[in-house]
């Protein structure tokens, strides 16, 4: 068997802990404190595994779970709903056998070693056996845990209904890496309907263009036009209305992107809509930057990032708006 | 460089694994085997998404791993039962993940530390300095009193427990051996009986008397 490939890692969190330390607490003999906690560690970690494809299992009315019981037995027992009883149990690092205590039942439908880290942060499922025929079962020996899902079987998984699912996950694009853009490359950008700012400067109402338009530190800390500008028409289905959204992109150093985003009105219209928003949201969906049109005849907001960063750039008007996700 | 743009090729694998796991049933164990191997790879990928330490409320600094651990759950249930829902067209796997991690599994992972108090013994060695301490202190006030009771037996409970076929092995004898560190593989040794037929008195004896040791659980 090829063990690394075979074993499955499991991280440990909130809920684990939480419960291991509820019960060692409970422990009036302090040399059976480490067992327990690691016992209910190891039941934890075989729990969380079998969650994944949505297999239930009860630890709560266990024996690993009693700490009365924790007091005269060494089990680490979870049953898995509708098959029996697993027993989970802990393997320190370096060791190279897995320790089974004799107070395990005897119909357990096997048994699951669980290797942790030093902080007990991650487990590790190490393998599995059917049977027992000694106290310390060495590790070499041990089936995949992939064998265990033969045993335990298939799973009723009923998929969440669609409307749990909000929108952010069915409409998920890969972001747009712009690291291409820098050298001049727009393939991925214009496949999403970006073109070269001179292609759709003509839409543009030309008395919105106020200020100082496009200008971004150069080196030397002057402003100067950027010089790469992409440039995107967007309709809004509500009104028909449609802006036309200007990016522009400049390497102030290596490590830093300023980036300069702005909106104008199209169609002959001086002002943009007044309820038009633009927000810049960060990789997690929170809005770092906004402001609204207010009547106002653009928008202009300017931003740097480094290498790796995310970010998107939304325009909302009422109910309707649009989200582009973009990787520098 | 932080960057988390990868070459196409080194993506594949894991699009392999999700393309495996949505030609199967769901729920078929050929479906939950490919999920398995699919979740470690991302796991142990190294390009999952890490929240800046900013973005992480200034009381949970200190739990940081831990609702990694917490996202890393959720992300793995939810990707289990949701992965015909992965679109290649759409971008890579990875792509995928980071973007949950980072708008849905990290917020969640915050929230579950409200729930549930943070560990502060969770590492082993503070574990064995733990228990390092000499026998003498290493001992509750409680647990002198549980042993007190388990010898004296003052409610004749532990030794009218005895066992059908070997009257003379009673309950409180074999407790006390636990209790003295022997485990039940010795213990039936030295009484020369099966282990299987101990440990099975042994525990059914457990369950009867549980009740009276409660008092003994340390607050």
């Amino acid at each position: 068997m090829n063990q690394a490939e075979s074993q499955v890692i499991v991280p440990l969190g909130s809920e684990a802990h939480y419960w291991a330390e509820r019960i060692y607490q409970k422990q009036p003999d302090f040399s059976r404190k480490r067992q327990i906690y690691l016992n209910v560690l190891a039941v934890h970690a075989v729990s969380q595994y079998f969650q994944w494809f949505g297999i239930s299992s009860d630890w709560q009315t266990c024996d690993s779970h009693d700490p009365v019981l924790g007091m005269f037995m060494d089990v680490a027992d979870l049953e898995i709903i509708g098959r029996g009883k697993l027993e989970c149990r802990p393997v320190l690092p370096g060791e190279d056998h897995v320790f089974i205590s004799s107070d395990a039942e005897e119909d357990r439908i096997g048994y699951v070693a669980v290797q942790f880290d030093e902080a007990l942060e991650t487990a590790t499922l190490l393998g599995f056996t059917k049977t027992v025929s000694q106290d310390k079962v060495p590790l070499d020996t041990l089936e995949s845990i992939e064998t265990l899902l033969d045993i335990v079987g298939t799973s009723l998984v009923a998929p969440s209904p669609v409307e749990d699912i909000s929108e952010a996950f069915l409409n998920w694009h890969e972001p747009v890496p712009l690291r291409a853009w820098l050298s001049n490359q727009f393939n991925e950008l214009v496949a999403i309907g970006w073109q070269a700012f001179e292609a759709i400067e003509r839409f543009i109402t030309p008395e919105s263009r106020t200020g100082m338009a496009f200008q971004v530190r150069s080196h030397r800390g002057a402003k100067i036009e950027a010089p790469i500008k992409l440039g995107k028409l967007f309709n809004f289905e509500k009104d028909g209305d449609q802006v036309a959204l200007v990016m522009g992109l400049q390497e102030v150093e290596p490590l830093e992107t300023e980036i300069l985003v702005e909106v104008y009105p199209t169609g002959g219209h001086v002002s943009l809509p007044k309820d038009l928003q633009l927000l810049i949201l960060d990789e997690t969906g929170t809005a770092v930057m906004q402001t609204q049109a207010c009547g106002s005849k653009n928008i202009q907001m300017e931003f740097s990032g480094e290498p790796g960063e995310q970010f998107s750039i939304k325009l909302a008007m009422g109910e309707f708006s649009m989200t582009e996700a973009f990787q520098l | 460089m932080n960057s988390n743009y990868m070459p196409q090729e080194l993506d594949e694998s894991y699009e392999q694994l999700a393309l495996e796991a949505q030609k199967s049933p769901p729920g078929s164990v050929d479906r939950q085997k490919a999920l398995s191997r699919l979740v470690n790879k991302i796991f142990q990928s190294g390009r999952l998404y890490r929240p800046s330490r900013q973005k992480v409320p200034p009381q949970f600094q200190g739990a940081y791993q831990e609702i990694i651990n917490n996202a890393l759950q959720l992300l793995a249930i939810f990707v289990c039962e949701h992965i015909d829902k992965y679109d290649p067209e759409r971008g890579t796997l990875m792509g995928w993940i980071n973007h949950l991690m980072a708008i849905k599994f990290i917020h969640e992972g915050i929230d579950q530390i409200q729930d549930k108090r943070l560990s502060r013994l969770g590492n082993r060695q503070e574990l064995d300095e733990f228990i390092a301490a000499p026998s003498e202190s290493s001992e509750s006030a409680t647990y002198k009193e549980l042993r007190t009771f388990i010898e004296e037996d003052p409610e004749n409970i532990l030794r009218t427990l005895k066992m059908k076929s070997r009257p003379d092995i009673t309950f409180q004898l074999v407790l006390i051996r636990r209790l003295n560190g022997q485990t039940l593989q010795e213990i039936a040794n030295a009484f020369k009986i099966p282990l299987q037929t101990l440990a099975a008195f042994y525990r059914r004896s457990l369950h009867k008397v549980k009740a009276n040791f409660r008092d003994f659980l340390d607050p």
